[in-house]
């Protein structure tokens, strides 16, 4: 018997998880739907006859998989922090892989998808219906109405430039992953606990750059985030490059190393963990 | 097939257990007993794997348990004081939850259940604590796990099923079989278990079995006054003393597993005296 991973015993764990949570799971899935039709009927109450523009919908899809995404995240071991409960949960002939796995397969990719299905689901007719008032709100004012808006692509950008909506889903998996390592860590209040230490982190981070680091460099600042440093001599500025081949290491670990280095992290956490 | 060697255990402050060793052997129902505090619990949740030991070593069935390799945990079940059962039908619970463990028998399932008078068709979420308890009693009997571990199981069982939780037990050890029930409710496991450990202030206080103690000591109710002064322990009950005294003439005696507790307990030396003879 392989004891890090294996298969059937796998598949035999998803099924037995999804049996026992599946109500739990379709219920957050509704509460979601129900959560943005009120935002958006309050969009329309409030502005009527504008359309709900793309802008708009992006925005309330990211600030939505943010919100809920990470406190999915952060309940996603909630076993851990009551003592029958965790019992079970670490006793059942599972590796520790499995568990993990099953997670991040719920909490992750399934959660990710189906937030983005219940999204469009609500997205498409009620952008739809933004249009269709603000068209009759605008014929009896006796006006021009404001242009119909289109559905959003959440994940391709309609305005010239980079592509920065990948950028949000990158950021927003490498802060899931932290909020689920939060929820094996902290046995309550994770989400606020998770919220509270990733900041405190991350202003250490910021002001341990700024202040220590930054005292050895000469005067200037970053001019491409990691890669370009641009130096002031006098009047003029020079740039300092990193090699290419650094900049493209660098740059590649920070999009995608984080989640899954959060994930190891939660993993040997988990090993190590006690009821 | 339990090993523990020079346990070390303690939670921050408070340590539970200094060198703790004991030895569990297959073929045998180890009744755990002690004061509430002395970490009865925590010893079963170290040979479970649930907590990890400071120093020392714990070793069931050849495995470490803090490791919780699948292979491990699919033949030890634990039925804890406080337990968790999933709001389904029992049906579901072991659609689910069986296929995790490869000797579960699901005929012996029906048994255990049908003993303990709980529908199959029932749904978890309707029962009451007792009920859940029977179930999963039952559930953890029928995976036949070579190490069945239980945490004051009889809590919350009414008299009738306290009756039927000692015969289904009776009924299910085999020679492969490490059942061992940790407790405080002394009466109830009196006459199932076939070896008495009592542990006070993280060490073993007594250990021997339950052959050993009633071929070495005798438990009676006396009225001679010579008898009850000289006995290894003795209580005043509403007729005569309850008197424990050296088996010398080789009669059997039922065992009084908390008269026995008490003497341990409050007078242990003169009790240990009479095994290390």
């Amino acid at each position: 018997m392989n004891s890090v991973f294996d298969l059937k015993r796998w598949s035999l764990y998803i099924g037995k998880h999804w049996n026992e949570n599946k109500k739990r799971y379709l219920l957050s899935l509704g509460a979601i739907g129900g959560l943005l039709i009120l935002w958006y009927s309050f969009l329309m109450l409030v502005n009527g006859d504008h359309p709900i523009s793309r802008d708009i919908q992006a925005i309330t899809y990211y600030v939505g998989l943010f919100l809920t995404g990470c406190l999915y995240a952060s309940i996603i071991f909630n076993e851990l922090s009551d003592g029958p409960k965790g019992i079970q949960f670490l006793l059942i002939p599972v590796s520790v892989l499995e568990k993990l796995l099953t997670a991040i397969l719920f909490g992750v990719v399934l959660y990710f998808i189906c937030y983005t299905v219940i999204f469009y689901i609500v997205d498409f007719p009620m952008v739809n219906l933004a249009n269709s008032i603000a068209k009759t709100i605008a014929e009896q004012e006796h006006r021009i109405p404001y242009p119909a808006e289109k559905i959003a692509n959440v994940f391709v950008s309609w305005k010239d430039g980079d592509n920065i909506l990948v950028y949000f889903l990158l950021a927003y998996l490498s802060i899931q992953s932290i909020f689920l390592m939060g929820s094996v860590y902290f046995v309550r209040f994770q989400y606020i606990k998770t919220l509270v230490s990733g900041l405190v982190v991350f202003l250490f981070l910021m002001f341990f750059v700024h202040k220590v680091l930054g005292s050895f460099m000469p005067p200037g600042g970053f001019f491409k985030p990691f890669t370009v440093y641009r130096v002031f001599v006098s009047n003029e500025s020079l740039s300092v490059h990193l090699p290419e081949w650094i900049s493209t290491i660098l740059l590649f670990l920070i999009k995608y190393s984080f989640a899954p280095m959060f994930w190891v992290v939660t993993y040997l956490r988990l090993k190590e963990k006690e009821v | 097939m339990i090993q523990i060697q020079n346990l070390h255990f303690g939670y921050r402050k408070k340590k539970i257990f200094t060198g703790l060793s004991l030895k569990l052997e297959a073929g045998h129902i180890y009744g755990l007993l002690g004061k509430n505090g002395t970490g009865k619990s925590t010893l079963l949740k170290n040979m479970a794997g649930l907590l990890f030991p400071k120093e020392g070593n714990v070793s069931v069935l050849g495995f470490n348990p803090a490791k919780r390799q699948p292979a491990f945990l699919q033949d030890i079940f634990m039925v804890p004081e406080e337990f968790y059962l999933p709001d389904v039908p029992i049906e579901q619970l072991v659609k689910h939850t069986a296929p995790f463990y490869p000797k579960f028998n699901d005929d012996q399932f029906n048994r255990f259940i049908t003993e303990f008078d709980i529908p199959r068709s029932n749904t978890l979420q309707k029962m009451s604590y007792g009920q859940k308890k029977k179930v999963l009693i039952s559930f953890g009997l029928a995976c036949n796990t070579s190490v069945l571990l239980m945490d004051e199981p009889t809590n919350g069982l009414d008299i009738m099923s306290k009756s039927q939780f000692r015969k289904v037990i009776a009924g299910c050890l085999d020679e492969n079989k490490c059942i061992v029930i940790s407790t405080h409710q002394v009466k109830d496991l009196e006459s199932l278990i076939d070896r008495v450990t009592i542990i006070d202030e993280g060490r073993i206080l007594f250990d021997q079995t339950v052959d050993d103690i009633t071929r070495k000591l005798s438990f009676h109710i006396s009225f001679d006054n010579d008898e009850i002064k000289q006995a290894l322990f003795r209580e005043p009950s509403l007729r005569g003393s309850a008197v424990i005294t050296r088996n010398t003439l080789g009669d059997e005696s039922k065992l009084d597993l908390e008269l026995l507790y008490k003497a341990i307990v409050l007078n242990g030396n003169a009790i240990k005296s009479v095994f290390n003879a």
